[in-house]
């Protein structure tokens, strides 16, 4: 019993869930409305981008490497699928194919050069994403895309609930692709041969090339998986803000960073929960929905975000000393 | 006389001398193709100014490379360190002249620096002491000190400081731009510290094996 709780108490996911209820609880009592289906719909919809990236990232983080590139990889996708939209006519099959498609090569791309020139996957996907965004904003001069075709604008939504003042609850793309994005990482980090795959060469690529796994294939799919569900969280992007902006997407990076290491994965590899990422992407988003409730200024929100990273990163890893103290080698 | 150029060889080191033949082969690309822009007075003038910044930056994160990590915040950080500057020059009287203005001067540049200092050590204190890794505890702070940075200024810009400050990024001495001569001030005695002094030699044996200091 006491072992039990002892683990429960190391859990990453106990801690955030803790923290989430307590911040919520703060906010329903001085914000009524921080509580009420709208805005639980709002927060969805507007972290749906995020929280894709989150589930394309935690892959990526488990297999023991890192993607900076994500944000620029999207960018292009966005800009690519709906400029062929725009002048081609295409519809909601061919612009997701499009973007899905060019998040997939360039994903393949970091994961070749990861793979064969044996320089730190950080280095590389910065590499990448300067040389991606820098031919972006070649390519487009910095313009932004406005007029999106008009069934992209009006997008795809499924009315849940109306209340008696006829005021229409909808569930709508970005909450949906949300969902799907992190069921699709628990299924395939949890009960696929590649899921395992991913965390044996997270935990030990040396000892996964040994035991026989294909690890330059492996990398390659990683890469290619985060690219994928780049080019996928692009399309949803510009539905939710109406439009194509070439440098809107990049900067997000660190937020993603931020919400899958603190719900627990290891930037060492082998390490990492898809309902861990689920509470840190949680926890960063009631915290800056709070803040904006709260009618603090958005200019602090980085900083707000920093300080919880801040302070989430070294609680981390004091415990995880604490629990090296106390069984030396299980930690 | 092979011995001797083994010997510089050796010293000079096989990265630098590969990243010195790209800088020939540069050279003489850009050489012949804008050649009397690029090596004119002005366009080496301007290289003169500009470059340092990034220089100083650099010098930064090699130590922490070195060291077998990695610094994201150190733009944020310096960032930081110029709004303390343009703080304090901004909350002194306006009406300073002389020696009181040089103080104030200094006590700006010192407040910056140590407003870096600051930033740095919690970063030292998160990597060395409680063991985060390196990339998430700058993540970290960078986010943080950005944002305090945001936060503070929302964003705008401030200007119109005292030439003793505009001199150290624009002035000259003997013609040499003051960033060039900052950055020499700077870079020599970093060289001496990591090659010369036991605290160089363990930084540079920590980022090799740490079990080994």
């Amino acid at each position: 019993m006491r072992d039990a709780l002892r683990r429960l108490g190391a859990s990453q996911e106990l801690w955030l869930g803790l923290v989430i209820l307590a911040m919520c609880a703060v906010l329903s009592v001085l914000r009524p409305n921080f509580l009420s289906l709208q805005n639980g719909l709002d927060l969805l919809s507007s972290y749906a981008f995020n929280g894709m990236l989150v589930s394309g990232l935690l892959v990526v983080l488990i297999a023991g490497g890192i993607d900076i590139s994500f944000a620029a990889v999207a960018s292009v996708a966005q800009f690519v699928a709906l400029t062929i939209a725009n002048s081609y006519g295409a519809g909601w099959v061919e612009v997701t194919a499009i973007a899905g498609a060019i998040g997939l090569c360039l994903g393949l791309v970091n994961g070749l050069l990861v793979s064969t020139l044996g320089i730190a996957s950080i280095i590389v996907t910065i590499a990448t994403q300067s040389v991606i965004y820098g031919v972006l904003l070649t390519v487009t001069k910095g313009q932004d895309i406005f007029t999106l075709p008009d069934w992209f604008a009006a997008g795809l939504s499924v009315s849940v609930r109306t209340d008696a003042d006829g005021t229409e609850y909808s569930v709508n793309l970005q909450i949906v692709a949300l969902v799907a994005s992190f069921v699709v990482a628990w299924l395939l980090l949890n009960r696929t041969t590649f899921g395992r795959q991913v965390f044996a060469l997270g935990g030990n690529p040396e000892a996964a090339r040994r035991v026989g796994f294909d690890v330059f294939r492996l990398n390659l799919m990683v890469y290619a998986y985060m690219g994928l569900v780049a080019g996928l969280a692009a399309v949803v992007q510009a539905q939710y803000t109406q439009s194509v902006s070439p440098t809107a997407l990049v900067g997000r990076e660190l937020d993603v960073v931020a919400a899958a290491v603190l719900g627990g994965a290891s930037l060492d590899g082998g390490v990492g929960t898809v309902s861990g990422a689920v509470l840190g992407l949680a926890l960063i988003a009631v915290m800056q929905n709070g803040l904006a409730l709260l009618g603090v200024s958005s200019y602090w929100s980085p900083f707000f975000t920093g300080l919880v990273v801040v302070v989430a990163v070294a609680s981390m890893a004091a415990r995880a000393r604490r629990r090296w103290r106390d069984s030396p080698g299980l930690a | 006389m092979a011995t001797m150029r083994d010997a510089t060889l050796r010293a000079v080191g096989p990265t630098n001398l590969r990243l010195l033949a790209l800088l020939v082969a540069l050279s003489l690309v850009f050489g012949l193709s804008v050649g009397d822009r690029l090596f004119a007075g002005l366009g080496l003038r301007s290289m003169a100014y500009q470059l340092p910044e990034l220089g100083l930056l650099s010098l930064a994160m090699m130590v922490a490379l070195l060291s077998g990590g990695l610094d994201l915040s150190i733009i944020a950080t310096a960032d930081l360190s110029a709004l303390a500057v343009a703080a304090v020059l901004k909350a002194a009287p306006g009406d300073a002249a002389g020696a009181a203005l040089a103080a104030i001067e200094v006590g700006a540049v010192l407040a910056g620096i140590g407003v870096a200092a600051v930033v740095g050590t919690v970063n030292g204190i998160l990597v060395g002491y409680l063991r985060v890794s390196p990339i998430l505890a700058t993540l970290g702070t960078m986010t943080l000190v950005k944002g305090l940075a945001v936060g503070l200024t929302h964003g705008s810009v401030i200007s119109g400081f005292p030439a003793g400050v505009v001199f150290l990024g624009n002035g000259s001495v003997l013609g040499v731009p003051m960033p060039l001569i900052l950055f020499a001030a700077v870079a020599l005695p970093l060289g001496l510290v990591l090659t010369r002094t036991p605290f160089g030699v363990v930084t540079a044996l920590m980022g090799d094996r740490k079990s080994v200091v």
